[in-house]
């Protein structure tokens, strides 16, 4: 699925190759929309990257994907002096023999004369190239068939693509449809959809129609039944659904790991942290069953969990991108949601819930003017005092999140649906995606609901009597604070209120505050609008994604928001849920069962459907309990197997047969060196931000304020830390790939270096508590790896740091390998 | 399930700051590179950030009407009917080694630092907020050539524009070593094992060589670890070879030389000494055979005072980049070495705000290219009597990054992966090749 093009140009050699297989009918009078534009679309004219492209190409400009064919009928036969199309003599018009690389072609040759879409284009311009009434040609419905098929390697499938028009006709499309295997080691397809079986496993195959999507998946199974499929213990339904999967494709489950493995892995995935040698040894010598199962809960409880989700949902929720033009820009705010966040996970609120309280969130939160402005000027001194963000943590909801940029219409419809759907619509501000089902009018419709949320700006002054009442109000409640802050308030403060405006002051104030209110087009309506290269379009409906029935809505001053939320909690909702289960599986599994996870795209489907629906409806009976939803991943077999593979599914990744080694992440990584060397973040030259409490993690300041010029910054960039650009939308931001400069890094950074050898930290205590060499190695290992050596490690350390100047750089040359090792920077 | 596996194995263990990556097949499928034989191979990019003054450098009026023609005569170059500003007397002499373009713009005629800056240094306009974000040349150069041995791919010298030049479609793989004023040390040692810590430096080396032995003898080759295992090897020859210590060393060059780049002696310039430096370090990477520098000298935005600025600032680059260009060239390698010197814009040919002596953002502007295939001795383009309209020969940025990219043998129509899977042109628009400018 990610690669579109790539396959595009396999396929298309192909079309020149396989005429012979041609199944269904070549219409004799082809219409322009339902045959001609699809060819255009299959052969890739109308792609992004040849005639469909903005500007066009060599002079020829089609709308992109085919989406609009009268356009594309009048560029085809009014330009150029009508040279294109020759209707006397089809066979000389121009884009025929551009097609067929009769005359030379920029982007070579595309079909075969004679070819089955050769003979489509050809006979529409025999009939007399004439434009269809293009109305009747929108696509209703497509059905493929089969949607789902179990086969076994060498088979082959004949797709079948059928398409329901909105005059009631139907036709079989297959020949016009352009078709793309998810996963090529599975299967592959040609252009008339024969689908040929190479190997077990799974797959989708997508087809596209214009203007329309649909799929096909497909599991290989070994053509010989498994024989000796390994007997294993289910913990819960978890695996019994990933064994399921595994029994048919026959590949063996990993072992489950061993406790060391095991206690390090937990740890360090639950509370961001490596386990103490201390921690290490009682484990190892705890004999009850239910050990792991108690480990878990306790961790569970730990402050740091709710410091390391509240860290999660800064990347997911991307609280950044305040007060534009100010620099440097308001970390603070960033801090308060995180304190926000981290208080809420610490208080383990439902998850939906905690998301009614961020997606409905105003500042006054049904309270007086009075009361709001006392909270407010609390927060503020809060802040000017340089302490944490303790009154503001306390409040019921998150309005920064709409302090942001980008926080209304599309923008902000974007944002929610990445969010809290794991959708990404982005694309459907310009066009429709050719892997993706939400045309433009989906997500102008969705976008609707979130118009009305202003935050009142008096950076230029108090606009009317109403804000100068608020800017009043807060100047009371803030008197006692030093003239810098007072100052502030209509400048900075102002800018605090976040509230959901009428409908027939939504056009006033939008009037007012210009270009600088909306974000795009909707200036001058209050409706939602895009503008692209592609143009600009508009919708006044309000409706959910993937619902068919509009909104209707004309109680005023009811915020909209509430509507988007009440349909959230629906419990057949196909995303809300969704998309929080999975990304917390992806976060213990290494990869999502939708992937990646915050694609959930009806295209890009799960790889067990069944575990996705039993855990999301376990979740919601569960009361969106997101601790149940950890306990449930984090006590089943599949997350406490080996990441030892075997020989049969040394290859999968899809299935869950293996634990999945990954690095660990930015801070948790720069937190656990600075554990193991026993120094904390304020070591050497870095500085704590002010209002950060000193000996504070990089987890737990959850590594906002950290944008400057300091090692600590150099160290968090180096390991991929995301800048939460509130104009991305992908969770892929954070960046977990090992790199060289890593490897240089902890190698040989001054101040990696320095911690090393601190004389206050952790190895001068070893070297201080311990007498035996064996000893000191023994917890250096622990202090590391989480682990003791093993009989070998211990002799090879032994020899090495015999070798060294004096005992104490010996286990300094020990203590730098192991920190350079793949068993400190992996989970595993 | 293969391709899966490798694909995995390619995110992790195939990007990397340094480019350096696990077997080039894994990636050749991908690869954007053209011709084996491109006239470029390294490339050098001098940002005058803010909008030099194109009037007052390389497109002098001296006979447009008094109050265009500006406070700086016209002096001749060693090519007949080129002409410079007097400040660029060096670059006067070396007319021959350059082209001058004198009609390539962002069209932008507001004339936007940030969006200009974007454009010129990405080679795409950015129209639609939340696209994916275009790489700059270096970041594409990291991603479609091998990884040169021992050094990074891409270097920044100063840390100015790094969110635009961190932050691509291309991921942090790709993402430049950036030697800011403050980490420069710190990142200078950390390229640098001194020689009385070898000894030990080697038995860290052995002992975790020792360890990994063992581990891998449990373990099965997992591609991941393998790759990083390659990775830690290719940075620990990296700290013992010491080439990039070296060549950020400035210790190591003559007193001579920092005087003829302009970072000592009289021709110091406010500002003048970090920005020279930074030229100095950069021919020093070129020889350590980094493929892609880049670094800022000063700022343009000469609101206030358009005169002083050019004062200011002229010199230091007339030195800086003449030394540098005699240099590469000294050293044979301004035959395959791209030098270019512009900014984002150029600024009006007349007076405007600073009470009558500052002067204001205008899309006209100037970009000199040196090396690399490209012509010597050439001017490209021609404005009208005032140097405010382009009067011959327009053309667009992505003309410009066309050019660059086909130089150095990199395909501006291939198509990435962005980092969420949407397939994306080097180059989106399609604008031609600045011929005239190729020798």
């Amino acid at each position: 699925m990610r690669r579109v093009l790539f396959v595009f140009l396999a396929v298309l050699s192909m079309t020149v190759a396989s005429n012979s297989r041609v199944r269904a009918q070549t219409p004799t009078e082809p219409l322009f929309s339902r045959h001609v534009v699809p060819v255009f679309s299959k052969l890739g004219c109308n792609s992004g990257g040849c005639h469909g492209m903005v500007q066009g190409r060599g002079g020829l400009r089609l709308s992109l994907f085919g989406a609009d064919p009268s356009l594309d009928h009048e560029r085809l036969l009014k330009e150029v002096a009508g040279r294109r199309v020759n209707v006397l003599e089809p066979d000389a018009s121009l884009f025929l023999l551009k097609a067929a690389g009769q005359v030379p072609h920029e982007g070579g040759q595309r079909t075969a004369l004679g070819s089955s879409d050769y003979q489509i284009l050809r006979n529409w311009v025999t009939a007399g190239a004439k434009l269809d009434p293009v109305a009747k040609s929108n696509v209703k419905r497509m059905v493929v068939t089969p949607a789902s098929q179990t086969a076994k390697p060498k088979d082959r499938i004949a797709l079948k693509a059928q398409v329901e028009f909105v005059d009631g006709s139907t036709e079989d499309v297959t020949n016009l449809c352009f078709f793309e295997v998810g996963n090529r080691e599975v299967a592959d397809v040609d252009v008339h959809g024969n689908v040929e079986v190479l190997g077990v496993g799974d797959t989708s195959i997508i087809v596209r129609y214009p203007g329309q999507v649909g799929m096909a998946t497909l599991v290989v199974t070994p053509a010989k039944a498994a024989a000796n499929f390994p007997v294993v213990q289910e913990h819960n339904f978890i695996d019994k659904h990933v064994l399921n999967r595994l029994k048919v494709l026959d590949v063996h489950p990993s072992e489950l790991c061993d406790d060391a493995t095991f206690l390090r892995r937990v740890t360090l995935d639950v509370s961001g942290a490596l386990p103490t040698a201390d921690e290490v040894r009682a484990f190892l010598v705890d004999t009850k069953a239910d050990k792991r199962s108690r480990k878990i809960d306790e961790l569970l409880s730990r402050p740091r969990h709710a410091a390391l989700w509240a860290t999660r949902f800064m990347d997911i929720l991307r609280v950044t991108g305040f007060t534009p033009g100010t620099f440097p820009p308001n970390t603070y705010e960033e801090y308060r949601a995180y304190e926000w966040l981290r208080s809420r996970l610490l208080e383990n609120v439902a998850y939906d819930d905690m998301v009614e309280r961020i997606l409905t969130a105003t500042s006054r939160d049904g309270r007086s003017l009075d009361e709001w402005a006392a909270e407010a000027a609390a927060d503020m001194k809060d802040e000017i005092n340089r302490q944490q963000p303790k009154t503001y943590s306390a409040r019921k909801s998150l309005d920064v999140f709409w302090k942001r940029r980008m926080t209304t219409d599309v923008d902000h419809a974007i944002r929610v649906g990445h969010a809290f759907l794991g959708l990404r619509l982005q694309c459907a501000q310009c066009h429709r995606h050719p892997n993706d089902v939400w045309p433009q009018e989906d997500l102008l419709n969705f976008a609707n609901f979130f118009m009305r949320v202003p935050h009142f700006t008096t950076m230029a002054g108090p606009r009317n009597k109403a804000d100068a009442e608020v800017v009043a109000a807060l100047k009371t409640k803030a008197k006692d604070l030093p003239a810098k802050g007072l100052q502030a308030i209509p400048k900075h403060f102002g800018d605090r209120e976040i509230f959901v405006i009428k409908n027939k002051d939504l056009a006033e104030k939008t009037k007012k505050a210009g270009s600088s209110f909306f974000s795009s087009g909707a200036k001058s309506t209050g409706f939602a609008t895009v503008t692209s290269p592609l143009g600009t379009q508009s919708s006044r409906q309000m409706r959910f994604l993937g619902d068919s029935e509009a909104v209707t809505a004309n109680d005023d001053p009811v915020d909209r928001r509430a509507f988007v939320m009440t349909w959230m909690r629906r419990p057949e909702n196909p995303f809300f849920a969704k998309a929080i289960v999975n990304r917390v599986w992806a976060h213990y599994l290494g990869r999502g069962i939708i992937d990646p996870p915050d694609d959930l795209s009806p295209l890009n489907p799960p790889s067990h459907p069944e575990l996705l629906q039993e855990l999301s409806a376990g979740f919601i009976e569960n009361k969106y309990d997101l601790r149940w939803l950890h306990r449930t991943i984090l006590n089943s077999r599949t997350y406490q197997q080996s990441s030892m593979t075997n020989a049969s599914n040394r290859h999968d990744r899809r299935n869950f047969a293996s634990f999945a080694i990954r690095r660990l992440s930015a801070e948790v990584l720069l937190d656990a060196y600075n554990q193991v060397a026993g120094v904390d973040v304020l070591f050497g030259k870095d500085r704590v931000p002010p209002a950060m409490p000193s000996g504070i993690s990089l987890l737990e300041g959850a590594s906002i304020f950290y944008r400057g010029d300091s090692s600590t910054t150099f160290a968090l960039n180096t390991f991929g830390r995301p800048e939460r650009d509130v104009e991305v939308v992908c969770d892929c931001e954070r960046d977990d790939q090992a790199t060289m400069l890593q490897a240089l890094y902890l190698a040989n950074h001054p101040q990696a270096r320095k911690k090393i050898s601190a004389s206050e930290g952790q190895l001068a205590r070893i070297l201080q508590r311990h007498a035996s060499m064996d000893q000191r190695i023994t917890e250096i290992f622990l202090a590391t790896v989480s682990r003791p050596p093993t009989p070998n490690e211990m002799k090879i350390t032994q020899t090495h740091v015999q070798k060294a100047v004096s005992p104490q750089v010996g286990c300094e040359i020990l203590l730098w390998s192991l920190l350079n090792s793949n068993d400190f920077i992996f989970n595993r | 399930m293969n391709a899966t596996t490798r694909r995995d194995f390619l995110r992790i263990g195939g990007t990397t700051l340094f480019g350096l990556t696990l077997p080039d097949f894994l990636r050749a499928q991908a690869s954007p590179r053209g011709g084996a034989q491109s006239p470029a191979r390294q490339m050098i990019c001098i940002w005058l950030g803010g909008g030099p003054p194109h009037r007052d450098s390389f497109d002098p009026k001296p006979n447009a009407p008094i109050e265009f023609r500006g406070s700086f005569r016209a002096i001749p170059t060693n090519v007949a009917g080129i002409q410079v500003s007097e400040l660029l007397p060096r670059m006067a002499r070396l007319a021959d080694k350059y082209t001058i373009i004198r009609s390539c713009t962002t069209g932008d005629a507001r004339a936007d630092h940030g969006k200009d800056t974007n454009y010129w240094l990405t080679g795409n306009r950015r129209r639609v907020p939340q696209t994916p974000k275009y790489p700059t040349y270096g970041s594409v150069v990291a991603r479609s050539r091998p990884a040169p041995v021992g050094v990074p791919s891409f270097v920044v010298v100063g840390g100015s524009d790094s969110e635009l030049l961190m932050d691509s479609y291309l991921g942090g793989g790709y993402a430049p070593l950036m030697f800011s004023q403050q980490q420069g040390r710190d990142l200078q040692d950390m390229l640098t094992i001194p020689q009385a810590r070898l000894p030990v430096f080697n038995q860290e080396m052995d002992l975790i060589r020792a360890l990994n032995q063992e581990r891998r003898r449990i373990d099965q080759m997992e591609p991941l670890l393998e790759g990083r295992d390659q990775f830690q090897q290719r940075a620990f020859d990296m700290l013992r070879s010491a080439r990039m210590a070296e060549a950020l060393d400035l210790r190591r060059e003559t007193p001579r030389n920092l005087e003829r780049y302009g970072a000592v002696g009289s021709n110091r310039a406010r500002g003048g000494k970090t920005s020279c430096e930074s030229v100095l370090i950069g021919r020093r990477l070129l020889e350590a055979g980094v493929p892609f520098v880049h670094l800022r000298m000063f700022s343009w935005d000469f609101h206030d005072n358009n005169d002083d600025g050019c004062r200011n600032n002229f010199p230091s680059v007339d030195n800086a980049v003449a030394s540098l260009i005699e240099d590469l060239e000294q050293r044979g390698l301004l035959r395959t070495t791209i030098v270019a010197l512009l900014g984002e814009m150029g600024r009006t040919p007349w007076p405007q705000g600073g009470g009558g002596r500052g002067s204001d953002h205008w899309p006209t502007q100037f970009v000199v290219l040196a090396g690399g295939g490209f012509r010597g001795g050439a001017v490209v383009g021609a404005t009208d009597y005032r140097a405010a309209e382009i009067t011959d020969r327009p053309y667009r940025v992505e003309s410009f990054a066309r050019t660059i990219y086909t130089q150095l043998g990199i395909n501006p129509d291939h198509e990435f992966q962005t980092t969420d899977g949407r397939p994306i042109k080097t180059i989106i628009e399609d604008r031609p090749l600045i011929r005239e400018a190729i020798a």
